[in-house]
């Protein structure tokens, strides 16, 4: 037990292998004690040489506090970011990356979070139902396995979330969004939460969820109008059979992808979305469009709202998916032009709080900050870091252990899941702070063959068995010999 | 297999009451806890065979939340049959069920067929909204009303049914299956858009 746990401590070093590497990462860095784990597993030659060009040109910036952020500014140029953040963000950078795309990162503050309260009715109602049913499948969202932990840490991010923002409150989606976050952080909750916050504030998502859907009205009509020069036999199939963009497209462009695709995509989604903006929401809608056009031509109504609320069903996978939408063509003088008819139509209100830094879609392309590489070193120059203090860090949130218990007092006092009554055991939340064997095997096990885009996407590459090696590695008597 | 009919069917209500589950549990004939949650609204079918008649329900499960409720004309037009859902422990969704059928009597089809459904009734003991106040509700808006308890199946199949046959019945009364033009549904759209702003600037609820 106790080199398991020291294990778990050194999370973010990975695991060496001869063909490949392993990543564990802990919820918060505190789940090691009740046995979730994400783990990222870089299995292919491919994906090695990827991160390895990663680890070099971050090499350069190890004396700027956060060498991601600095890498991005000075990337701001487009063509090259582009190209980096395209090839597939390793899994390992790839949470950092996001925040300081969306200038994420600075506004984390863990312990303003913890003192957040929580909103109460109407939202927390149907909060308290809504992340019960985000990601059920997925290991960190397994009550069965973990109790109700990752369900918690998603009730404080939506319930703190619609307090803080009374305008937008909750918006149902939005568990859908904030759920993905958290798997894709590694269940770094008070971070999810600014980038929630960064999100609505500069990518405009606040016009997605809040009371009015300004943004969502918007992108509805112009993609309405999109779709009928794009498509017309499509377009006027759909009108034949009374199937509104409202009934299909809304539930797409509201979750930014999360409710409708594989999971492995929207990964590869966002790392493009992020990066090129919302016209990327228009181009995947098209491409899905493309893709199943003979077969949603020659269904009825119902059939195809019912084909098209399943789509992960129909499209090829990740990595091939996104090679074809990123070709899907969307007019762009032509999407703007709609986006200004639009809004000389309703003249529409700007959240007072929106600092625009992604102006609109394509921001990289037009945008380049004036600021060079030597200041950012200058700037940055007293914290002379190594590389290694740069990948994701431990939130404040838990320093102590009483803090920690202190919090899950807190958040069992409060606790959103009484009244269910199951009758399994293992539903009680109090986390056990010896790990279990048996569960940690588990749910090692099951992560691995969830969570990890890497070796989904670079299956065919080699002959490296992670599953085997993962085998190997819990049963090894002698932790300590794999660091 | 060969469908005689096609009806479609609309779940309405309070977000959270149960409708999706109360709809899966239909059409796929189990209760899932950690079913998804509903944005706009879900798809989902069902053949069935009433007195020798195949009938194919296409039911549109609606999210109950009230920033959605602008969308809700788009799928309650055109529908021979509403599901109106409750939870009997939420005294509040009771009204919002009144409300829908305020609305549907305005702005839906005129031949439309009410079910309402008190859902979650396997948790009896948290009852708020007594059974024969329902009751008498439905009977005067001349609806049938069902407990029904996704959880255990408790008059699931039966609700959905029993609106399957209100619009078979009415089809026979009128001697022709009930179409609706399209002319006229899109005339009707134009005044729901109006209606539902006047609503919201009442600010009713």
């Amino acid at each position: 037990m106790g080199t398991a746990s020291s294990l778990v401590q050194n999370t973010q070093t990975p695991i060496q292998f001869k063909k490949g590497r392993i990543l564990l990462i802990a919820p918060d860095n505190r789940l090691s004690k009740i046995g979730i784990y994400f783990v990222h597993i870089v299995n292919t030659a491919k994906m090695i040489e990827l991160v390895d060009e990663w680890e070099d040109l971050l090499n350069r910036y190890k004396h700027s506090a956060n060498a991601i952020e600095s890498l991005l500014d000075d990337f701001q140029k487009g063509p090259k970011l582009r190209k980096l953040i395209q090839k597939g963000t390793p899994s390992k950078f790839r949470w950092e990356t996001w925040k300081a795309l969306l200038k994420a990162g600075k506004k984390v503050d863990s312990e303003k979070y913890i003192n957040l309260p929580i909103a109460g009715d109407p939202h927390i109602s149907v909060i308290r139902k809504d992340v019960d049913r985000a990601f059920p499948q997925h290991p960190y969202f397994d009550r069965s396995k973990h109790g109700y932990y990752g369900q918690t840490a998603l009730y404080r991010i939506l319930g703190k979330f619609a307090e803080d923002k009374k305008d937008i409150g909750y918006c149902q989606g939005m568990n859908y969004v904030a759920g993905f976050l958290l798997m894709v952080s590694g269940g770094l909750e008070a971070e999810v939460y600014y980038f929630l916050e960064a999100l609505c504030k500069n990518f405009h998502y606040w016009g997605f969820v809040c009371e009015e859907m300004p943004l969502i009205k918007q992108y509805l009509w112009v993609f309405d109008k999109l779709f009928k020069v794009k498509n017309s036999k499509l377009y006027e199939h759909f009108k034949q059979q009374d199937v509104l963009n409202d009934m299909w497209v809304f539930k797409w462009f509201l979750t930014f992808y999360t409710a409708v695709l594989p999971k492995e995509t929207v990964v590869l989604l966002w790392d493009w979305l992020l990066v090129d903006g919302l016209r990327v929401l228009f181009k995947v809608a098209f491409a899905i469009l493309e893709m199943l056009e003979e077969k949603l031509l020659s269904i009825d109504g119902s059939e195809i709202l019912i084909m098209l609320s399943n789509i992960g069903d129909y499209i090829p996978t990740c990595k091939e998916f996104i090679k074809i939408a990123k070709k899907t063509s969307v007019n762009k003088s032509k999407y703007y032009d709609l986006i200004e008819a639009y809004k000389q139509k309703k003249k529409i209100k700007k959240h007072p709080e929106t600092i625009t830094i992604i102006e609109e879609p394509g921001h990289l392309e037009n945008e380049v900050p004036n600021i060079s590489r030597a200041d950012i070193k200058e700037a940055n120059r007293p914290a002379a870091l190594e590389i290694k203090d740069n990948t994701p860090k431990e939130p404040d949130l838990l320093l102590s252990p009483q803090r920690i218990q202190q919090e899950i007092t807190e958040d069992l006092t409060g606790f959103p899941f009484k009244s269910i009554k199951t009758a399994k055991n293992n539903y009680t939340y109090t986390p056990k702070y010896e790990p279990k064997r048996d569960s940690f095997h588990e749910s090692w096990t099951d992560v691995n063959t969830r969570i990890n885009e890497d070796s989904h996407l670079y299956t065919s590459d080699e002959d490296f068995d992670a599953e085997a090696l993962l085998d190997q590695f819990l049963n090894h008597s002698n932790w300590g010999s794999f660091e | 297999m060969e469908v005689d009919r096609e009806f479609k069917i609309v779940t309405l209500g309070e977000g959270r009451v149960g409708k999706t589950s109360l709809a899966m549990r239909y059409v796929r004939g189990q209760f899932n806890e950690k079913e998804q949650s509903t944005t706009n609204a879900n798809f989902l079918e069902k053949n069935i065979r009433i007195n020798e008649t195949s009938i194919k329900l296409n039911i549109w499960d609606t999210a109950g939340q009230e920033r959605f409720r602008a969308l809700a004309p788009n799928y309650y037009r055109e529908a021979k049959g509403a599901l109106l859902v409750y939870d009997i422990t939420d005294k509040e969704s009771f009204w919002k069920v009144v409300s829908w059928v305020e609305e549907l009597k305005m702005q839906a089809d005129k031949d439309i067929s009410f079910v309402i459904a008190g859902n979650k009734c396997d948790l009896e003991l948290d009852r708020q909204i007594p059974k024969e106040q329902a009751i008498a509700y439905a009977k005067q808006i001349g609806a049938a009303h069902y407990s029904t308890s996704a959880k255990s199946g408790m008059g699931v199949n039966e609700c959905f049914e029993e609106i399957a046959k209100l619009i078979l019945d009415k089809e026979s009364r009128s001697g022709s299956p009930i179409r609706s033009s399209k002319a006229r549904s899109r005339v009707i759209v134009k005044n729901q858009e109006e209606v539902v702003k006047k609503k919201k600037s009442g600010g009713c609820c």
